[in-house]
């Protein structure tokens, strides 16, 4: 898996599918194209001849052939193409959705962990639905476009020279100048309606969230007059958004317009000369008519393919940050029994700081043993469980296990012994046996109705209708009590000799928090426990405990 | 919406209902409602004057071979026409846009009052982020309809008429095989409609499901590595994004078929204009006296797809409006059950008869108290007296209701059974367990409470909720980002942040759950130590597990789990 694995293979896998998108819509316009113009060269022709007599002798068949040829051929083509295109779409989308979680997994939670909440997700998706259509959007449309210029503008030629001219400049004007001038300056204001947009997301959910904390502050009324302004801000970058566009559409058509003008008086000035036929006259005319046609939803396609470059540059963003570790390049292999976890003058600072978080951290955590570290917020708890499951390497000094350093082992052996247990530990959409196999697949009934008891979710369990009980988006039907129980639950499935736990009782409130201490206690059995923890703990939760303050680690009195 | 429920109303009332909710929301925008639909009636009727312009050019420079130098006028004619019509195409998009924006302005400022109307703790059961969905992409939702189908709804019924009449006045055969294909258009269209809008239904919800899954495991990711099972979850989301690809290919396939059979109707009807026109001019067929000119051809040939084309837009724009109507249910499932009439906020029963000066700040007779969605009552026959400067430790076993109690006396569960007497004017204040951190400084959360704070009062707060003590530590101090995008703070410490804020309103009474849980002894003695100076003459219930909380109290109020025995022995 050493391979560059970019955005560009994942469109390019499809590059065929795509190609014969692009095709068909081509084949769809030209055959609009061709039908108009044919349409009118003949009526026109017909008319003439008709009106000099000459209707017995005209060849009527040949035309009407091609007409209903090019109709059932324009149907025809237009339903596959908006079927493959489709198609390629959601297969793009697909394998943009594994690409993108199979570039992010080496970067959590080390990487992604800080931006925590919902917000880089919701971003996410809309990134992910911008760029899987950006073929059949936007380049695709514009290729074609451009393919039915070319084949129309080499038509005209044949017919008479000025009139391509006039079709070429008419194409460039209309396809390339009216939307790249409509999509300039254009970023600017993308960004900040997706940043009011935002506000606007984060306002209302606050509020809602908050609202006890509103009530209980007399502070309702003013903070719906906060929504109503970020929804007024939102509605005025719409506004804004929509007078360009609107503005981009005027020029469009004005431009049409004149070019339609310009053909015309080209067409019957050159007829009046003798230098052009009215059936081939009328033909340039029609066809001019049906290529605006087909380039009006040109706009729309460089829109697409703005948003999608855009899109695809903060995905990129994302997925080409380098992971925090590497593995070693000869790993040593860990020894098979349970081994005592050392930090030995560990030094840490975050990349870019010269501050030191972890200044000189000596700590022994011996099989078996349970210690919880201590501190305030922002005081490096977290970090010595990130150097601990080695989510970040030390600047000085070793973490080891048995003796070995971890930066000489591979990071999935070493996270083999670990049951980690992190901060608001997710409980995933599934079954209770789902959330609970993510600990051991292979765990049978009996080993997880052993394991539910242990943390007393046994009567929960047989409530919410036995192990495959399905558990809603973040366990929506679970109290938080009950969530952070599951989660160690899993935890405790993982045959690890080492439990790491970050504020189990977060969030909690005290009557739950110390049950849920207690209990985690009397589940752990041989395992070893490095607990973090801001608060106070129960009594026989840990045998030891440490304070860290400024970069150092001071013990506690039990 | 109404906020009455609709137990016996049909689908088509329903949708009546809805309909006329939707039209009530632009309501503010109804004279740009008009302009946007004269607007496109006008240009529609251009589109005629236009091609009466280029089918006369060609008719008079082809056929009777006028000089052109003569067509000026004419020439001048569609330039105005095509003019005009790209302005007005503009205007009619601008107009039906900030319809669109005004009702959706007024959706969100409608469906927050009523969310923020249903109380605190009708929220608390609630799931915020589906909520706060509706403003934006329930918002988004509507604006197609506004944007989208309502001008083309006008259009449908004008142009394609104003199209038909100018034809027939040159050619009723043509008109006529215009208007005979017209009401098969419609029909198929609500055949595809109505199968498209269900298959487009269920295709979203697939789509929404397989996004769900792909959010769900993207949180858990750091998770799912440490786990090992980063693999499985990647073959997972593979297989779930597939078969979300094979069932959406089978919806479509229909809804395409289904529109190349409408596009077939539209084409074949032109082309049997065109057939028409042509053995027309060849002598071939012949309805009329004389035969169709050149002009006359043109004419009807340049308007045919121009009559079906609002039709075509019509249909486009048809799930727009079933997106409105899917949003418009949403909004009403999600708003549904009554409104609580919970009390003004802070202000529970107040005493009936006029304020005695002497009696106690807070009275709770034989109250019954049952939280919010619970099955039986956790608190019942209890009483209890606050008097002035008191300060009371508020003690028992887990789920014996301490929190339950406080929310009552704070106001915002309405007791079962009993009465709670406030002193007139009293101000009370109530700081949960876990308080609500907003996005913004720390210093921010706590002006919330008082918006006009001097920062030397914004310290002294934070002081004596201890919160200065972690503060100082953080990288601006209390200007230091917190809450949903910004630094992390622990349980204990959010709620000394709520604690300073109800410092900040400095209220006559203080029900506080939980102050000092989960600090360490130092931190705790403290805040007890500094609560205590500051709250002098005010009168504090606390709720607590904590022994120099309970001895910093003058009295000690005791709940007993189980409701048989509840009641109250307050001891000295």
């Amino acid at each position: 898996m050493n391979r560059v694995d970019t955005l560009r293979e994942v469109f390019a896998r499809h590059r065929w599918r795509l190609l014969l998108a692009v095709a068909l819509l081509l084949l769809t316009m030209l055959a609009g194209i061709g039908l108009l113009g044919l349409a009118g060269g003949f009526l026109t022709a017909a008319a003439l001849a008709g009106a000099l007599g000459a209707g017995a002798t005209f060849n009527f068949f040949s035309p009407s052939a091609g007409i209903r040829a090019l109709t059932l051929a324009r149907i025809g083509s237009r339903y596959f193409e908006k079927l493959v295109g489709h198609d390629a779409t959601l297969r793009i989308a697909r394998d943009l959705r594994v690409w993108f979680f199979r570039r992010a997994l080496p970067l959590a939670p080390a990487r992604l962990g800080s931006s925590r909440t919902g917000e880089l997700l919701a971003r996410l998706m809309t990134d992910i639905g911008e760029v899987d259509g950006l073929m059949v959007r936007a380049l695709g449309p514009l290729l074609a476009l451009a393919g039915a210029i070319l084949a129309t503008v080499l038509a005209a030629a044949l017919i008479h020279w000025p009139a391509a001219l006039v079709l070429l400049a008419l194409s460039l004007l209309v396809g390339i100048g009216v939307p790249v001038l409509a999509v300039r300056h254009g970023d600017a204001g993308e960004a900040a309606r997706a940043r009011h947009r935002t506000d606007l997301r984060t306002l209302a959910y606050e509020g809602l969230e908050g609202a006890a904390d509103l009530t209980a502050l007399d502070a309702r009324d003013d903070w719906i007059a906060r929504v109503d302004a970020a929804a007024r801000q939102v509605a005025g970058g719409d506004q804004r958004r929509r007078t360009r566009l609107v503005a981009g559409n005027v020029l469009h058509s004005a431009c049409a317009g004149l070019g339609l003008l310009a053909m015309l008086w080209l067409v019957l000035s050159a007829f009046e000369a003798g230098a052009l036929a009215a059936p081939l006259a009328a033909t340039l005319l029609f066809l001019t008519v049906a290529l605006l046609e087909a380039a009006a939803g040109c706009g729309q396609a460089w829109q697409a393919l703005q948003s999608a470059r855009v899109s695809a540059t903060r995905l990129q963003a994302i997925v080409e940050q380098p992971p925090a570790v590497a593995d070693p390049v000869q790993p040593v292999a860990l020894p098979a029994q349970a081994a005592t976890v050392s930090f030995e003058q560990v030094v840490f600072g975050w990349p870019g700081e010269s501050r030191r978080l972890l200044d000189g951290i000596d700590l022994q955590l011996r099989p078996g043993e349970r210690i919880a570290i201590r501190g305030d917020s922002g005081c490096g708890k977290s970090t010595l469980s990130a150097l601990l499951l080695r989510l970040w390497d030390p600047r000085q000094g070793a973490v080891r296990y048995g003796g070995i350093d971890l930066r000489d082992v591979v990071q999935d052996d070493w996270h083999r012994r670990i049951a980690w247990l992190p901060q608001g530990a997710p409980v995933f959409a599934g079954s209770i046996a789902d959330n609970l196999r993510l600990g051991d697949p292979a765990a049978d009934e009996e080993r997880m109705w052993a394991v539910l008891e242990q943390v007393r979710l046994t009567g929960w369990a047989w409530q919410q209708g036995g192990l495959s009980a399905w558990l809603g988006e973040n366990g929506a039907t679970m109290s938080a009590g009950q969530a952070r129980r599951l989660a160690l639950a899993r935890a405790l499935l993982r045959d690890a000799p080492l439990l790491v736990l970050d504020e189990p009782t977060e969030g909690l409130d005290v009557d739950t928090a110390n049950a849920l201490l207690t209990d985690l206690a009397a589940a752990l059995g041989p395992r070893s426990l490095l607990m973090i923890s801001h608060g106070h703990l129960p009594e026989g939760v840990v045998q030891r405990e440490y304070r860290l303050q400024q970069g150092r680690l001071t013990p506690l009195r039990p | 919406m109404s906020d009455v429920p609709h137990p016996a109303e049909t689908p088509r009332q329903r949708r009546r209902r809805q309909q006329q909710w939707l039209a009530g929301l632009a309501h503010a925008a109804r004279s740009r409602q008009r302009l946007a639909a004269i607007a496109v009636c006008v240009s529609g009727g251009l589109l005629v004057v236009q091609a009466w312009a280029i089918a006369w050019l060609l008719q008079g420079v082809f056929v009777e071979q006028r000089p052109l130098a003569q067509a000026g006028q004419v020439f001048a004619v569609l330039a105005l026409a095509l003019l005009a019509r790209s302005v007005l195409g503009g205007l009619a998009q601008k107009a039906a846009g900030d319809v669109a924006d005004a009702a959706r302005l007024a959706l969100r400022e409608q469906v927050y009052r009523r969310l923020l109307g249903k109380g605190p703790l009708w929220l608390r059961r609630q799931r915020s982020g589906e909520l706060g969905e509706l403003l934006l992409a329930h918002g988004d939702a509507i604006e197609g309809y506004y944007a989208g189908f309502q001008p083309v709804r006008v259009e449908m019924v004008v142009v394609p008429l104003l199209i038909a009449a100018s034809v027939a006045w040159v050619d009723w055969v043509v008109a006529l095989v215009l208007l005979c294909t017209a009401p098969l258009v419609p029909l198929f269209m609500m055949l595809v409609g109505m199968g498209a809008e269900n298959a487009g239904r269920e295709q979203l919800q697939e789509l929404a499901r397989m996004g769900g899954h792909f959010a769900d495991r993207i949180k858990g990711l750091g998770l799912l590595r440490l786990y090992g099972r980063g693999d499985d979850e990647l073959a997972g989301i593979g297989a779930a994004a597939e078969g979300v690809r094979l069932r959406s290919m089978k919806v479509l396939r229909i809804a395409f078929l289904s529109s190349t059979v409408l596009e077939f109707f539209a084409s074949v009807s032109v082309a049997m204009v065109a057939l028409y026109l042509g053995l027309g001019y060849l002598g071939m067929l012949s309805l009329h006296a004389s035969a169709p000119t050149l002009g006359t051809g043109v004419f009807c040939l340049l308007l045919a797809p121009e009559f079906y084309a609002p039709l075509r837009r019509f249909a486009a724009h048809y799930h727009d409006r079933a997106n409105a109507l899917a949003a418009a249910t949403e909004l009403e499932r999600l708003l549904e059950g009554e409104t609580e009439d919970i009390p003004a906020p802070m202000a529970p029963v107040r005493a009936p008869e006029p304020a005695q000066a002497h009696a106690p700040l807070l009275v709770a007779e034989s109250l019954r108290l049952r939280p919010d969605g619970a099955t039986h009552d956790v608190v019942s026959d209890f009483s209890l007296h606050v008097a002035d400067g008191q300060r009371l430790a508020l003690v028992g076993p887990s789920g014996s209701g301490k929190s339950t109690l406080l929310e009552a006396l704070a106001g915002w569960l309405p007791p079962r059974g009993g009465r709670i007497v406030l002193r007139d004017g009293v101000r009370v204040g109530y700081a949960g367990q876990r308080p609500y951190l907003f996005h913004g400084s720390i210093a921010d959360n706590l002006r919330l409470a008082d918006p006009a704070a001097s920062d030397a009062r914004l310290h002294a707060v934070a002081e004596v909720a201890q919160v200065m003590r972690f503060a100082r530590q953080l990288p601006q101090g209390l200007d230091t980002v917190i809450g949903e995008r910004g630094f992390g703070l622990s349980g204990g410490e959010a709620r000394r942040i709520g604690l300073a804020r109800l410092l900040l309103r400095d209220p006559d009474l203080l029900l506080l759950d939980e102050p000092t849980a989960f600090l360490d002894p130092q931190t705790e003695a403290d805040l007890l130590q500094a609560l205590a100076a500051f709250t002098r003459g005010r009168s504090v219930l606390m709720a607590t597990h904590s022994e120099a909380a309970m001895r910093w109290a003058d009295d000690i109020v005791r709940l007993h789990a189980g409701t048989a025995h509840a009641g109250s022995e307050a001891c000295a």
